[in-house]
């Protein structure tokens, strides 16, 4: 299998692409990079705010990627979702591990219209859904999920920081989680 | 915790923001709620979504070798370590299966119970408990592959008409896979359908025997189990046949996650 072909891979593409990932199969490893490498990146750059911090991320993604790729069953999800779930928790986690950390203001696709443009062709779809997501949410869902998804805080500690019910927190949680969802909704392969 | 609290709950869960020992108490709902856990998935896909709203920023040339070399290196160290576990898992792990599986206890418990029912009863809550421990064990054993993902099953009747099953897959990173299936108060299975089969059953036609349970005891209590060499990822469910081909018993794969 060439998975370096443009477009996003079909489930069997995948599951190949992790076995070949399990068994540290080169090929593998670099397909999986040029796909994935710049997401995981960004997500570390823009979370974590320095060169090193999203350097040592992308190293460990891929590492517990491989790690976990006896887990990865195509059939309950897809490659990109299941690979930028781990970037995310191990970003997160590395946040709440070092609290006092000064962190960078969050900056999304929608802000930085000259942003290098997109060439992994397996996350055009992503980035598309992505696209859709932000622009389906008001202001303030937007800054909700930020919170809640970049910066890791509990439906609790906004609540409590905002001096809102909490009810009413996990309630917007929802409705913009349903919105991201839908803006999600035609992405994945059947 | 029931599915609409669960529900409740998902949105913040799928994002990465519930408090721990909230999440694991979905987790474990997650574990058997098949409902809930297409709603947790579909979430979860969302919520992917948004980690690739950052805007980008390109990688230095250098970390592509970087990740090339740290994986390459685990996974060799990997490979060179194992052969050795993998024989020393199936060796645990059989040892612990007849140890634990309480097989045998049918027949000395067959003389003090009166009703066949009672027996039934009996082997099924030993079953149960056995399976429990073995679960607990399997996962702290010298040689098991701490990567190793455990998935479990509890195997019904369609007809809702007697026995009850578990099933236990080891999907090992380093060593062999293996399955091991118990299934108890099957005591109305004549001699003429046994052997029972037991398949793996996998999306579209893909099916693999785990082996064949070819008596019962008392307690309709039997099981099997088998290693295998070639991986058990993709499998999702188990089903049990009489020598008839009539379905006895089945149920879905879920990944297990120790409670404790």
């Amino acid at each position: 299998m060439d998975a370096r072909h443009e477009g996003p891979l079909l489930p069997r593409e995948e599951q190949q692409l992790m076995e070949g990932l399990l068994n540290g199969d080169d090929d593998a490893i670099r397909a999986l990079y040029a796909r994935f490498g710049r997401p995981v990146y960004s997500l570390g750059m823009r979370l974590l705010g320095s060169r090193e911090a999203a350097e040592e991320l992308a190293q460990d993604v891929f590492l517990t990627a491989w790690r976990k790729a006896a887990r990865f069953d195509p059939a309950r999800g897809r490659l990109s979702t299941w690979l930028m779930t781990i970037a995310h928790n191990l970003a997160v986690d590395r946040l709440r591990r070092e609290t006092g950390a000064r962190r960078p203001t969050l900056v999304l696709m929608d802000e930085v219209p000259d942003a290098p443009g997109v060439s992994e062709e397996d996350v055009v779809e992503e980035r598309d859904a992505a696209t859709r997501a932000l622009a389906s949410l008001t202001e303030a869902e937007r800054r909700l999920l930020t919170r809640a998804y970049f910066r890791g805080l509990t439906a609790r500690e906004i609540s409590e920081a905002d001096g809102i019910p909490l009810g009413t927190v996990k309630t917007r949680l929802r409705t913009a989680m349903i919105k991201v969802r839908r803006a999600n909704e035609g992405k994945e392969i059947s | 915790m029931n599915c609409l609290t669960v529900r409740e709950r998902l949105p913040e869960y799928a994002l990465g923001a519930l408090p721990e020992a909230d999440a694991s108490v979905v987790d474990r709902h997650l574990e058997w709620c098949a409902a809930c856990r297409k709603e947790a998935g579909e979430l979860q896909r969302a919520a992917a979504t948004l980690a690739y709203s950052v805007a980008p920023v390109e990688p230095p040339a250098e970390l592509e070798e970087r990740v090339v070399a740290v994986v390459r290196a685990a996974a060799g160290r990997r490979r060179a370590a194992a052969p050795r576990r993998s024989r020393v898992a199936a060796a645990g792990v059989l040892a612990a299966m007849l140890a634990l599986s309480g097989l045998g206890w049918g027949a000395v418990m067959a003389g003090r119970a009166e009703r066949a029912q009672e027996q039934a009863a009996n082997a099924r809550q030993r079953q149960q408990d056995a399976f429990r421990r073995f679960e607990k064990l399997l996962t702290k054993l010298p040689g098991v592959d701490p990567e190793a993902i455990a998935e479990v099953s509890t195997l019904l009747s369609p007809r809702l008409r007697e026995g009850r099953g578990d099933a236990f897959v080891l999907l090992s990173p380093s060593g062999d896979d293996l399955a091991f299936v118990l299934v108890s108060g099957l005591t109305n299975v004549r001699a003429g359908q046994l052997p029972l089969e037991v398949r793996l059953v996998g999306d579209g036609s893909r099916q693999l025997v785990v082996g064949k349970i070819r008596t019962l005891n008392s307690g309709g209590e039997g099981a099997v189990y088998r290693p295998f060499t070639e991986h058990l990822r993709g499998f999702s469910a188990i089903v049990i046949r009489d020598a008839r081909g009539r379905v006895l018993l089945r149920g879905t794969l879920s990944v297990y996650e120790p409670t404790s």
